[in-house]
Formats: C-alpha cells, sequence, structure tokens
C-alpha cells in the first residue's frame, strides 16, 4: 500500500505559512469600512480585540513556519494512504449530501457500506447488518423515542 | 447548600435518571474499552440522544459515561495491550504482564477498585473546593474575569503535549472563530463575508463534533494499518483482599490526590495525570524495578489517578465556567443545550442542580464498581469487533449528531469543514481541544476586556491595580516567560546546576 510521510519540518512550515496567510487576509478585512462605526460610552472598535488575536496568531504561525524552515531534523510524524483519506472525506462529504436530498434512513447505509469497505473491512454479512440495522436503530430511537428531527429527504 | 438536598434528590431520584445512569455507565464502559473511541467521542455520539430528555435524564447520562468511559480504557489496556482510552496509556505497563501471567482477572480487578475510590476521591474534592471558588470568583469584575481566562487559555497551550507553540496558535484559533458573527455588545456581524449562515456565528456543538469526531474518522482511515486484531485473554473479575490492599492505600490515596490536583488544572487531563501519578509511584516504590513487569502498584497509581480527574476537571468547568479538557467541554456543550450554564452564577442561582450533579456523580461511580465488576467478561468480548466497522457508526453518529442540535442542514456543513481542517492539523501534533476552549472562551474573554476598557477610559495599565488580576497576570507572565525562554529561565534559579539543566 502506498503511504505518504509526514514530516515534521514540512508540515511545520505548510501550517504555519497556510495559517499566517488566512491571518493576514483577516486582519486587512478588519480595516474595511464595514467595521468604521461610531461607538459608545467609550467602547472600543468592534475589530479591537480581534485584531489583537488576528496578530498573535500571525506571530505564532510565522514562528511555526520559522520553526520548520530552520529545522535540522525532518523527522517523520506520521505515514498516511492519501487515496483512502481523500476516498474517507468524499464518502462523508457525500453521505452529508445524501442525507439531506435522500433522507438519514436512505442515505446513511450506503453511506457505512462504502466507508467499512474503504476503511478495509471484508466481512459483507456483518458489514450490512450494521450498515441497515444501525441507522434504523438510531432513527427509530431518535423520531419515535426522543422526538428529535432528522433529515427526511425525499421520505419526508 | 445542604438546605438543598431535597430538591436535588427530586431532580436525581427517578426511574428515568436511573436508567439513564445505567445506560450511560455500560456506554461509557463499552466507548472506553473500544480502542480508537474513547471519553469525547463516547461524549459526542450520545449527544443526539440526550437532545429530547429533560435535564436531569441527559445529564445523568452524559456524567456516568464521562466518569465510566475513563475507566473503560483500562479493561483493552489490561487484556489486549492496547489503551483504549489515552487516560490508560500507563495501564498497559502493569496490567498487559499481569494478564499475560495469568491474573487477567485480578488485574480487573485492581483497576476497578482503584478507578472506583479516583472518582469518590475526587468528587470529595469537588465539593469542598467548587463551591469555594465559585463564591470567591462571584466577587470578579470584568478585570478579574480577562486575567483568569487569560490564565486559563495560557495554561491550556502550556500544557499541550510538548507543542506549546500549537497550543497557543490552537487557543488563538478558537479565539477567532469566537469572533465570527454578531458582536455581543453592539450586534454588528463580523466576518460573515456576506454569507448568511456565518452571519450567525458558528455554534459550538457542530464544531465540536467536526473537530473530535469526524477528524477521528478521517484521520483513522489515513493512519490505518492491516495489522491483525490482537487476541484477547480471558476477563472474568477478582477483586483484590484487604491483605493486598493494606501496604498499598498510601499509593493509592497520593495517586488520587495527585489525579485531582492535576484535574484542576485547566488543560492538564487525566493522561498527564497519568503519567506524573505512574512516576511518583515508581519512585516512591520499595521495589521500583518491579514497575512495568505486573506490579498492582502501577496499576493502581494509573487508573486511581485518571478517574480522580473527573471530579478536578470539573472544579473549574462548574465554579468558573472553564472547561480543562476535551471530555469537559463536551459536558459543557451538553449542559448548556440542557439550561444548566456551567460557571459562577450556577452555584447562586441552581444549587439544586449542582447538589444534584454532585449526587450523579457519586451514583455514576457506584454503577461504574457494580458493571464492572458484573460485566468483564462481556466487556473483554466487545473488544473483537474492529475498528473499520466502528468508524462507520461513529460517522452516523457525527453527522446525526450535528443536525440535531438546530435541525439546520448548515451545521453538518460546519462539521464537515472542521471535521477536515481539525484532521490536517492532527497530523502535524496540533493539540485540538485548545480551538474549542478558545471558542468557548472567546466571548467572555472578548467581553472582559472591553468592558474593563470602558470601566477604566480605555486604560490597560489600570488593570493591574486589582490584586487579583495582578496576580493572575504575573502567572500568566511567567507562563508565557517559560514559554519563550525554556531552560534560559531556569538559569536565574539558584542552584540550577548543569546536572539538572540535562
Amino acid at each position: 500500500m502506498n503511504r505518504t510521510p509526514i514530516r515534521s519540518a514540512h508540515a511545520d512550515t505548510a501550517c504555519g505559512g497556510a495559517i499566517f496567510l488566512a491571518a493576514a487576509v483577516m486582519f486587512v478585512h478588519t480595516f474595511s469600512d464595514r467595521y468604521d462605526i461610531g461607538m459608545l460610552f467609550g467602547d472600543v472598535s468592534t475589530v479591537f480585540f480581534p485584531r489583537i488575536i488576528l496578530g498573535l496568531i500571525m506571530l505564532l504561525a510565522a514562528a511555526l513556519a520559522w520553526k520548520g524552515l530552520r529545522a535540522g531534523a525532518n523527522r517523520v510524524l506520521v505515514t498516511v494512504d492519501l487515496r483512502r483519506t481523500a476516498l474517507a472525506f468524499l464518502i462523508a462529504a457525500a453521505t452529508t449530501a445524501g442525507m439531506w436530498w435522500l433522507g438519514f434512513l436512505l442515505a446513511t447505509p450506503f453511506g457505512l457500506i462504502a466507508l467499512g469497505l474503504v476503511l478495509g473491512y471484508r466481512k459483507p454479512l456483518p458489514l450490512l447488518a450494521v450498515s441497515i440495522a444501525g441507522p434504523a436503530i438510531v432513527w427509530v430511537v431518535l423520531v419515535f423515542g426522543a422526538n428529535v428531527s432528522v433529515p427526511a429527504g425525499i421520505l419526508g | 447548600m445542604i438546605e438543598h438536598l431535597p430538591a436535588a434528590l427530586t431532580l436525581s431520584a427517578s426511574f428515568t435518571v436511573l436508567l439513564a445512569l445505567i445506560v450511560g455507565t455500560i456506554a461509557g464502559i463499552i466507548v472506553g474499552a473500544l480502542p480508537g473511541l474513547g471519553t469525547v467521542l463516547g461524549l459526542v455520539m450520545a449527544l443526539p440522544f440526550t437532545y429530547a430528555l429533560d435535564g436531569p435524564t441527559a445529564v445523568a447520562l452524559l456524567l456516568a459515561l464521562y466518569v465510566s468511559s475513563i475507566y473503560g480504557g483500562s479493561i483493552s489496556a489490561i487484556l489486549i495491550n492496547v489503551p483504549g482510552t489515552p487516560q490508560s496509556a500507563a495501564t498497559v505497563f502493569d496490567g498487559y504482564p499481569m494478564a499475560q501471567r495469568g491474573d487477567g482477572a485480578l488485574a480487573l480487578g485492581w483497576a476497578t477498585t482503584a478507578s472506583f475510590i479516583g472518582g469518590i476521591f475526587s468528587l470529595v474534592v469537588l465539593i469542598l473546593i467548587a463551591p469555594q471558588l465559585a463564591k470567591v470568583a462571584l466577587e470578579f469584575g470584568p478585570i478579574e474575569t480577562f486575567a483568569l481566562v487569560l490564565f486559563a487559555l495560557t495554561t491550556i497551550a502550556w500544557v499541550s503535549s510538548g507543542e506549546m507553540l500549537k497550543g497557543l496558535l490552537s487557543a488563538c484559533i478558537g479565539l477567532f472563530l469566537a469572533f465570527i458573527g454578531p458582536d455581543d455588545m453592539t450586534g454588528q456581524v463580523r466576518f460573515d463575508f456576506d454569507i448568511l449562515f456565518l452571519s450567525g456565528g458558528l455554534a459550538v456543538i457542530p464544531l465540536l463534533i467536526g473537530l473530535f469526531a469526524i477528524s477521528e474518522v478521517i484521520y483513522q482511515a489515513a493512519t490505518l494499518t492491516d495489522a491483525e486484531m490482537p487476541s484477547v485473554k480471558s476477563g472474568g473479575f477478582k477483586f483484590p483482599s484487604w491483605a493486598a490492599w493494606r501496604p498499598r492505600i498510601v499509593t493509592l490515596l497520593r495517586s488520587c490526590g495527585i489525579g485531582s490536583f492535576i484535574g484542576v488544572l485547566p488543560g492538564t487531563g487525566a493522561t498527564a495525570a497519568v503519567f506524573v501519578a505512574y512516576a511518583d509511584a515508581k519512585r516512591r516504590s520499595d521495589t521500583p524495578e518491579n514497575f512495568g513487569k505486573g506490579e498492582p502498584d502501577g496499576l493502581i497509581a494509573s487508573e486511581a489517578s485518571n478517574n480522580a480527574v473527573s471530579g478536578g476537571a470539573m472544579v473549574p468547568m462548574l465554579a468558573l465556567g472553564i472547561p480543562g479538557d476535551g471530555g469537559t467541554v463536551v459536558m459543557m456543550g451538553a449542559l448548556t443545550i440542557h439550561n444548566v450554564i456551567p460557571g459562577v452564577r450556577l452555584f447562586q442561582n441552581q444549587p439544586d442542580v449542582v447538589l444534584s450533579i454532585f449526587l450523579l456523580l457519586l451514583a455514576a461511580n457506584i454503577f461504574m464498581l457494580i458493571f464492572g465488576a458484573m460485566g468483564a467478561n462481556v466487556f473483554s468480548r466487545l473488544l473483537r469487533i474492529p475498528i473499520t466497522l466502528l468508524m462507520p457508526l461513529v460517522l452516523m453518529m457525527s453527522l446525526v449528531g450535528a443536525y440535531a442540535v438546530r435541525s439546520n442542514p448548515v451545521d453538518l456543513v460546519v462539521a464537515l469543514g472542521a471535521g477536515l481542517v481539525a484532521f490536517v492539523l492532527r497530523l502535524n501534533s496540533f493539540p485540538l481541544a485548545p480551538i474549542i476552549i478558545g471558542f468557548i472562551l472567546g466571548g467572555a474573554l472578548e467581553m472582559s476586556l472591553r468592558q474593563g476598557l470602558v470601566m477604566t477610559d480605555q486604560s490597560f495599565l489600570r488593570f493591574f491595580e486589582s490584586p487579583i488580576a495582578l496576580f493572575l497576570f504575573a502567572i500568566t507572565a511567567l507562563i508565557v516567560a517559560n514559554l519563550i525562554l525554556g531552560d534560559r529561565l531556569l538559569r536565574f534559579l539558584p542552584g540550577f546546576s548543569a546536572r539538572e539543566r540535562k
């Protein structure tokens, strides 16, 4: 199986850089006209504290990126299966979308089966049983037992 | 407070509460025992079932789950050498060797009894400290509140398992997320970028579910290897005799004390407590060479301390509204849904609810002892369920939980997005708990700062006129100095020799 190593220095540089950029965009945004309003009773601007926190985030993110760039050792933090990661996220996203359109009861079993298979579970009978019985039990308990709203989709 | 006992008993003595305690205890032991689940995921998965329950029943279910899941981790640690929860990481050192030499039933007996006593000890600490702390905190104005929340957030980042920079960054990201949506003082919407669903702000439960549950599913998918399922040694259960306990009472009580003390500190949690207690027990033992080879003292230290954290961690959460770790964050979110708002006012306005929480914690610990002893065989059989079958169920419960709190499909998107971001951060060893703690405390921190500035005519220097705030600022400054200077700070201390530096 193809596994990609995540290395500490690369990860620090990438995460630090990305967080710095995102915080910088937000920081610039705090100077937009919409926040330029008069404050009452001696209160500070509504973006006064966000600016402090965003400044702190930029400082810490820059320190993290710098740490990554200067790191002597570039140890492997973890190895990941990128293909399986992407598939798992896509299944989660598709199940979420399916829940909304088809409803929880119809969409979830497919999501559970797909995720089980992607994770490497290879016993069809238990997987089918769990994927069908699980959502059904949760549906009955939540909807009829606890009166909790669950996406009904086309069944609604 | 004792005068509120009849009202507290009325709240907590009902058939549904009893049922919730039983279900919560059994579910907690199961999620604790199954590696890959654990306390936070267990609480998150239970959340949707509590939405429609009345307050005391929901609180009973979650408290029982919280308490027993910490204990449940010891079962897999002892029987398959894999800690079910991070809190049981030190239990494997002596629990598994005991099981290997055929003393698995006795090891479970030591672990269960030590967990029970640890839980009860910490409950006493909670009862003694929390009301006093709340009484002191009642005197806090905006300036003291600002200093306290700042101190708590810095502590949380400080103890983030060796990743202090990332801990601080996580806490700041959480604080920023709290700014999205309407400003509490003026109502002005911030950082919504004209996206409708952001204009109302982010809800805590979907964020929590994304951070802890959905990221876990993706993380498992990314890192799972095709390792064989470990074989499960036979369970069984045997209480240790009093003669075996007697020489270990001091170790037990000291570990309980360590767990409770560390639990009270925001952000430290049970994982730190078990290693401190284990190292302490080993250092003070007459036979330290036996540690790691099936020494009951090691098992007692680990299990008593991790369960002793449960009550300790509730002290800042209930008295000050400051959650200390992932478990108490979920507990706080769940309590808020049921109109129990942790913080100073809880002790003043709802003393009967506070007392009923104490009673429920007592009951949860007793149920944990009973079900732990009675169900050891059943729980050990459940260890054969593979993680590849559990994770799809975690995903299902996460999505239902995120949606059901407000019946808003946008919350599903928030949970999914938070899950993806949290997964990326986890790959780089970012601690996630500071994000959600920062998010929860962000509003209070900003509000208290702004109110304080209004009171002092925008002079931050006048914040230092308050002795309480000055004390808290001083500790915070020391922590920050330690973060920046590390060992260099210690060189200024007398007697810091080269050997100690090593």
